[in-house]
């Protein structure tokens, strides 16, 4: 890691202001993505503003729905009880990620911003767009089997690797932030972007904006639910595939549907019109195996990330009948 | 391989690795009195099945459990200077005289070693007190009625084993080279370590991890992967357990942090010590203080129910000799005993 300048802020404003008086300066949170690339020399900040003692620590549970500090770490959001009960699917996909000494650092706004696990992002001795625009990208015609089949442009291939934000744009969270132009309320399908010509900006925040909480509308209809991860081992490891799915099945009609992807997309992936194929229809496989056909349609691959296509399918059945099988 | 045979005194040939069917630790140190304490080394290697070359730079001494010492001779040129160089022993720097200890298998190939410089003028007391604390260890953790080892592979990792544990706690041996010389401005901070208050002076971006091992001298937290992946550099912050390589030292000024150093309470272990000891829940040993670490943290988190509970909540710590059985055998345990 080269030599960095390093400030502790305990509220909001010093921590803007600082950020906005260095181009070359960042947020420190729970550190987990930042310092581990920074050591690889992948990311290089010369300041670090440390925000872990601005209390934004609170977790709030109403018929309203919920409101998530952006500092509760990744276990403690997984762990509280109301969480856990109205939304099982966030507590099911945080609990399925890292390991439980990353969890208790990891925060819920490090989560968001959390980086691609590409190896060639990850190794600053080749091509990537992502780390430096305009140098090409070495996954496009290389090694790419934990790569991306949604979403993807000519210039990057890259997944997003967070569990968490795969169960938000499922739930339809709004991030809340706070910054140099006053406050803002991104819709989660709008916070990520996809790489297009410029793949080394992955999100809509702009320099100097602080994440400060996370919204959840209420969990109407999404109780019945399940985060199904398919990795190449049986814990800690990113997914190949991952389906966030909840239904409202009234009779055998399927009244309401979220799904959402991870492992296959350069963003936490919404599928919309797989929703659409199951609102109206019998709860049974045929419906589900309609509606994983429409989770992967448009699925660009590569040599070696072509069996996401079928893998994901198959795990968006897997995951709507289990949750049928459970209602 | 190069092989280095030497001759007794009756000129029988002697291998480095193998003393008439025995397996060897070697020991370089540029004072190592065997004479002086002969009754009580014979004792610990008569533990450890195990017979013990010392070599200095003017002699080469042999004492097996149940002989007197003997001196050795290199067969062949370049004297006991060569046999320095070929292990890569080498003079520290201000005067400071190396140390070395290795265990080798039948190819002479080296399957453990410790090398370090010591500022102190005789050895003999520093070795004859790791083997004593590696011969308990390996009674504590092997059942007296029945010996576990029988072939010599197994008789050699054991030993390696034990001795990693040992050593790398008794004389405060790094194994990894230590981090570049910090060249930037440095901050002073305060760690509160094991109910200890420490000051020290880091350079912002020094991890907590380099911080613990490099200046407060707690090589017990391990570096594996350096990057979160491994485990090895578990340790509790406000009780809760973290991977010390993914953050800063700067960071933890406030919140008590425990290492495996701060477990155990005088000589007594801590009982999740002490039932990795019971159950034999290590290989190399590497793993073993971010595995203590974690078990007792996730133990504290009270989410554990099964086995399979275990293996999930274990999984970020990780374990290249894959002893994993016998940890979760070591876990359980403890669990049983609520």
């Amino acid at each position: 890691m080269r030599e960095i300048r390093y400030l502790s802020v305990a509220a909001e404003g010093p921590a803007i202001r600082a950020l906005q008086a260095d181009t070359d300066a960042t947020y420190l949170a729970g550190g987990t993505s930042l310092l581990d690339l920074m050591k690889l020399e992948v990311l290089n900040f010369a300041q670090l503003v440390d925000v872990n003692a601005i209390p934004l620590t609170k977790i709030e549970v109403s018929n309203d729905g919920a409101r998530i500090g952006s500092m509760v770490r990744n276990s403690d959001l997984a762990l509280h009880p109301e969480i856990a009960a109205r939304y099982p699917l966030l507590s099911e996909a945080l609990l399925s990620g890292a390991s439980p000494q990353i969890r208790n650092m990891a925060t819920v706004g490090g989560n968001l911003l959390q980086r691609t696990r590409c190896y060639y992002y990850r190794d600053p001795s080749t091509a990537c767009n992502k780390r430096n625009p305009g140098s090409g990208c070495a996954a496009i015609d290389g090694y790419n089997r934990n790569h991306a089949i949604l979403g993807t442009s000519d210039h990057c291939i890259a997944t997003h690797a967070s569990d968490m934000c795969v169960a938000l744009a499922a739930l339809d969270a709004v991030v809340h932030t706070q910054g140099p132009g006053g406050e803002r309320h991104i819709p989660f399908a709008e916070f990520h972007r996809l790489p297009g010509d410029h793949p080394e900006i992955e999100s809509v925040l702009q320099h100097g904006e602080l994440i400060t909480a996370v919204s959840l509308p209420p969990p109407t209809g999404l109780r019945q639910s399940r985060y199904l991860k398919i990795r190449d081992r049986a814990s800690y490891a990113f997914a190949l595939s991952a389906v966030a799915a909840a239904l409202r099945i009234e009779g055998n009609l399927i009244r309401g549907a979220r799904i959402a992807l991870g492992g296959v997309g350069t963003k936490p992936w919404r599928a919309v019109e797989a929703e659409q194929a199951l609102v109206g229809k019998p709860a049974n496989r045929a419906t589900f195996t309609l509606a994983a056909a429409e989770t992967v349609r448009g699925a660009r691959t590569r040599p070696h990330n072509a069996f996401k296509v079928e893998l994901t399918r198959r795990a968006v059945v897997r995951a709507l009948s289990t949750i049928r099988g459970a209602s | 391989m190069r092989s280095f045979p030497l001759r007794d005194a009756r000129g029988r040939l002697v291998s480095l690795h193998d003393v008439r069917g025995r397996p060897t630790l070697i020991a370089f140190a540029s004072r190592l009195d065997l004479e002086a304490r002969r009754d009580q080394f014979r004792g610990e290697l008569r533990s450890l099945g195990a017979a013990l070359i010392v070599i200095t730079r003017e002699t080469i001494a042999l004492l097996a459990p149940d002989d007197d010492v003997e001196t050795l001779e290199l067969v062949g040129d370049g004297g006991t200077d060569a046999l320095f160089a070929h292990f890569g022993v080498k003079p520290g720097a201000d005067g400071a005289h190396p140390l070395g200890l290795f265990v080798v298998d039948g190819d002479e190939a080296v399957v453990w070693q410790q090398i370090a410089t010591s500022a102190g003028t005789d050895d003999t007391e520093e070795l004859l007190a790791a083997l004593r604390r590696a011969a308990t260890l390996r009674q504590e953790a092997s059942s007296a009625a029945q010996p576990l080892f029988n072939r010599r592979e197994m008789i050699v990792t054991s030993l390696a084993g034990v001795l990693s544990v040992v050593f790398l706690e008794r004389l405060g041996w790094a194994r990894s080279p230590a981090p570049p010389a910090p060249t930037g401005a440095t901050t002073s901070i305060t760690l509160q370590v094991n109910g200890v208050t420490h000051k020290l002076d880091v350079e912002p971006r020094v991890t907590l991890l380099d911080a613990l091992r490099e200046q407060l001298g707690l090589t017990g937290t391990k570096k594996g992967c350096d990057h979160g992946q491994c485990g090895a550099c578990t340790v509790l912050v406000g009780g809760r357990r973290i991977d010390s390589c993914l953050t800063l030292a700067i960071m933890h000024q406030t919140q008590p942090i425990t290492t495996i150093e701060g477990l155990a309470n005088g000589n007594g272990l801590h009982r999740m010590q002490a039932a990795f000891v019971a159950h034999d829940a290590f290989q190399c040993g590497y793993c073993t203080p971010g595995q203590i670490m974690s078990a007792v943290a996730m133990l504290e988190e009270g989410r554990v129910r099964s086995e399979s509970d275990v293996r999930e909540q274990m999984s970020g710590n990780l374990c290249r000799c894959a002893a994993y059985p016998n940890i979760v055998a070591a876990i359980t345990s403890v669990m049983g005993k609520g």
